[in-house]
């Protein structure tokens, strides 16, 4: 059993060294995969020294908020002052005019793509989920209900990016046709 | 130096980069104002209670109550706003919170008293500014519930950066410690960007994709209403007592109190509610707060005559609330006391700054390819520091003025004032310059309301941070003064 002091302290020192472990490891790519897999263990490893202060539900969510704040001084630490030569100019070829040139003509409709027809998808899908879904009507509304964010977020990056309307709008159209059916069959 | 070799995982197409980059680029420009403004106010939005505090730093503190003296709390409320008003909830002092506070909710009313340790009435709970900047984060001062769902759009906005970011980043790992700080400006503002991005990601997402839920709930909830012809609420509200309006003594809430701490063991009550009082249909809820559990608590309901009738099973529940419980607790970042909010409020800045970092790397870059929006360089400044500057300002006005016509006023008043300026770099000076002035006179005019009161206890704590973050801003302006000759 591990104390209420020492839990988190080991968790936190897990953290550190685990974070310093890949610092030292992404620095130079030579340096193999060994520091990297010691990295992520560790930090996984602070797991069970969170748990002596807190059930495994917010003992996850420590282990997975205290990288952050450990990165941040490390990064610091590390900041590079070196004085930098004048701006370079950003290259702008020929095909990234040109494809400039498209994205802003489909821009409306990728707008378009990645607001209601994106949240029209997702909802579908979330509310199949929601009302067939095979399990507790409380899991499956909650699980439904972060599924609609979740999947628009996916839908409407997605639609952003992909220069091709009519492919992102037969694809959320089948999956707005899929979550319809699963909700009504 | 270090060495960077070819990355192991497979090669990223270039072409696919660019897209998700151009698709980044387009959501960030489109709704960047306002997913800035959402994450902010959500970042002071977590000091909420002390807030309170710092703003009515005359009332009553309280650290430990006795449960008679919640209830005379509560039957005093109800004595003063009468009967068949609305319903009475009495949140209990807690660790970053010491007050006793009974509100009163209904169709006309929403007051609240803060009471002293006998349960006493002692102020009106009067905050008006802290209770815009909640509303601020929660529904942009639209109306309900307008509001929440665009809120609700802006975290599935934020979500998709969030995706869409990692995606367009395949030297991810490989730059996870780089910070060049004296590179070019847009090297330096994509490093800012791209570290607090990434090493912040897991509370990012966290507080995005339940801040998407919470805002969207509404519509979801009307769309499952219709489609099963079932309100889903019904899950989250506990056993269902029918109204009867005949008439019946006040609960008794200590006893209640007493037998709920008895039923959770080491439990801690955070609030106890009163529906429809002094009504036979009148049902009392309580909520207890699992200081090892991620959700924020359990809930247990009582009838009129102290018989509980059931429980809430955010703790023991069906995973599904468990879930939603845990959901809440996670968006508001009450899960650990002082540290976890702490940290909460060092990750909220990160992601204000993300927010913030996202179009002014893409103004260097259309400047450093010779395409510059100078009017656009000087508003956005405007924006970023202009809105904690409004904030400063709408609380120095708040006790003559409500927060929220100053803080437009404010806000759009710097961003016309913002283009007079030569450049955006002298606007962001300028801008700077004064938020430092309107955060000192805000530690100015709350020590000399508060008659010193405000240099200790949780007041001095919000006075502190705000003269740290007055010293933080204006080193480097005098800095860069001292440079400029």
């Amino acid at each position: 059993m591990i104390s209420v002091f020492f839990g988190p302290a080991l968790a936190f020192i897990l953290t550190i060294v685990g974070v310093l472990a890949l610092r030292y490891a992404w620095a130079d790519s030579a340096r193999g995969r060994l520091p990297v897999f010691a990295g992520w263990s560790m930090l996984v490893l602070a797991l069970p020294g969170w748990t002596a202060v807190a059930a495994l539900d917010k003992a996850v969510a420590l282990t997975m908020l205290a990288p952050s704040l450990v990165a941040f001084p490390v990064i610091a630490a590390g900041v590079e002052y070196k004085r930098a030569g004048p701006p370079r100019r950003p290259r702008r070829d020929a095909a990234e005019l040109t494809a400039e040139f498209g994205r802003t003509r489909g821009l409306v409709s990728r707008t378009i793509l990645a607001g209601p027809v994106a949240a029209l998808a997702a909802s579908a899908l979330g509310m199949a989920v929601c009302l067939r879904a095979p399990m507790g009507e409380a899991d499956r509304l909650i699980l439904g209900g972060f599924l609609v964010p979740l999947a628009w977020a996916v839908f409407a990056g997605w639609a952003l990016a992909d220069t091709r309307v009519g492919r992102v709008l037969t694809i959320l159209g089948l999956v707005t046709a899929g979550g319809g059916a699963g909700m009504f069959l | 130096m270090s060495r960077k070799a070819a990355p192991r995982w497979p090669k990223v197409p270039a072409s696919f980069v660019r897209a998700m980059l151009a698709g980044h680029s387009e959501l960030g420009l489109v709704l960047g104002a306002v997913i800035y403004l959402v994450c902010l106010s959500g970042t002071l939005a977590v000091f909420v209670n002390e807030f309170q505090l710092w703003e009515q730093p005359d009332s009553p503190i309280v650290t430990t109550v006795q449960p008679a003296a919640v209830g005379r709390a509560m039957q005093a409320v109800h004595a003063q706003v009468g009967p068949g008003i609305g319903d009475l909830y009495a949140t209990m002092p807690a660790d970053g919170a010491p007050r006793l506070i009974v509100s009163v909710f209904g169709p006309d009313v929403d007051r609240g008293w803060v009471a002293d340790a006998t349960g006493a009435l002692a102020d009106e709970d009067r905050t008006p500014w802290t209770e815009f900047v909640a509303e601020l984060h929660m529904r942009l001062m639209l109306p309900r519930p307008v509001g929440e769902v665009l809120v609700g759009v802006v975290g599935v906005a934020l979500m998709a950066l969030l995706i869409s970011g990692l995606l367009a980043h395949p030297r991810i790992f490989r730059d996870a410690f780089d910070f060049r700080l004296a590179g070019s400006r847009r090297l330096r503002e994509a490093d800012i960007h791209n570290r607090l991005s990434v090493w912040a990601l897991p509370f990012h997402v966290a507080v995005t994709l339940t801040g998407a839920f919470f805002g969207l709930a509404t519509v979801l909830v009307a769309a499952l209403t219709t489609l099963s012809h079932e309100n889903p609420m019904r899950l989250l509200d506990g056993p269902a007592m029918a109204a009867d309006a005949a008439p019946a003594p006040f609960p008794d809430v200590a006893a209640i109190l007493i037998d709920a701490e008895a039923a959770q063991p080491g439990g801690q009550t955070t609030f106890v509610g009163v529906e429809r009082p002094c009504t036979a249909g009148q049902r009392v809820m309580v909520g207890i707060d699992m200081p090892s559990r991620l959700a924020r608590g359990e809930r247990l309901y009582f009838d009129g005559s102290g018989r509980q009738i059931g429980a809430g099973g955010y703790v023991s529940g069906p995973l599904g609330l468990q879930a939603y419980a845990a959901a809440a607790s996670l968006h508001f970042g009450t899960f650990g006391g002082e540290p976890v909010k702490l940290v909460y409020g060092v990750l909220g800045l990160a992601l204000s700054v993300v927010s913030a970092g996202g179009i002014s790397i893409w103004l260097v870059r259309r400047r450093d390819q010779g395409r510059p929006l100078p009017v656009l360089e000087k508003i956005w400044p405007a924006c970023v520091w202009g809105t904690p500057l409004a904030l400063g300002v709408a609380f120095l006005g708040s006790r003559l003025l409500p927060p929220s016509p100053v803080f437009w006023v404010t806000l759009t008043g710097l961003a016309g004032l913002s283009v007079l300026f030569r450049d955006g770099i002298a606007a962001s000076r300028w801008l700077r310059a004064a938020l430092v002035g309107v955060l000192a006179g805000l530690v100015i005019l709350e020590l000399a309301l508060s008659k010193g009161a405000g240099l200790t206890g949780y007041a001095g704590r919000i006075n502190a941070a705000l003269a740290l973050a007055a010293i933080t801003i204006a080193i480097p302006l005098a800095i860069a003064r001292r440079r400029a000759g």
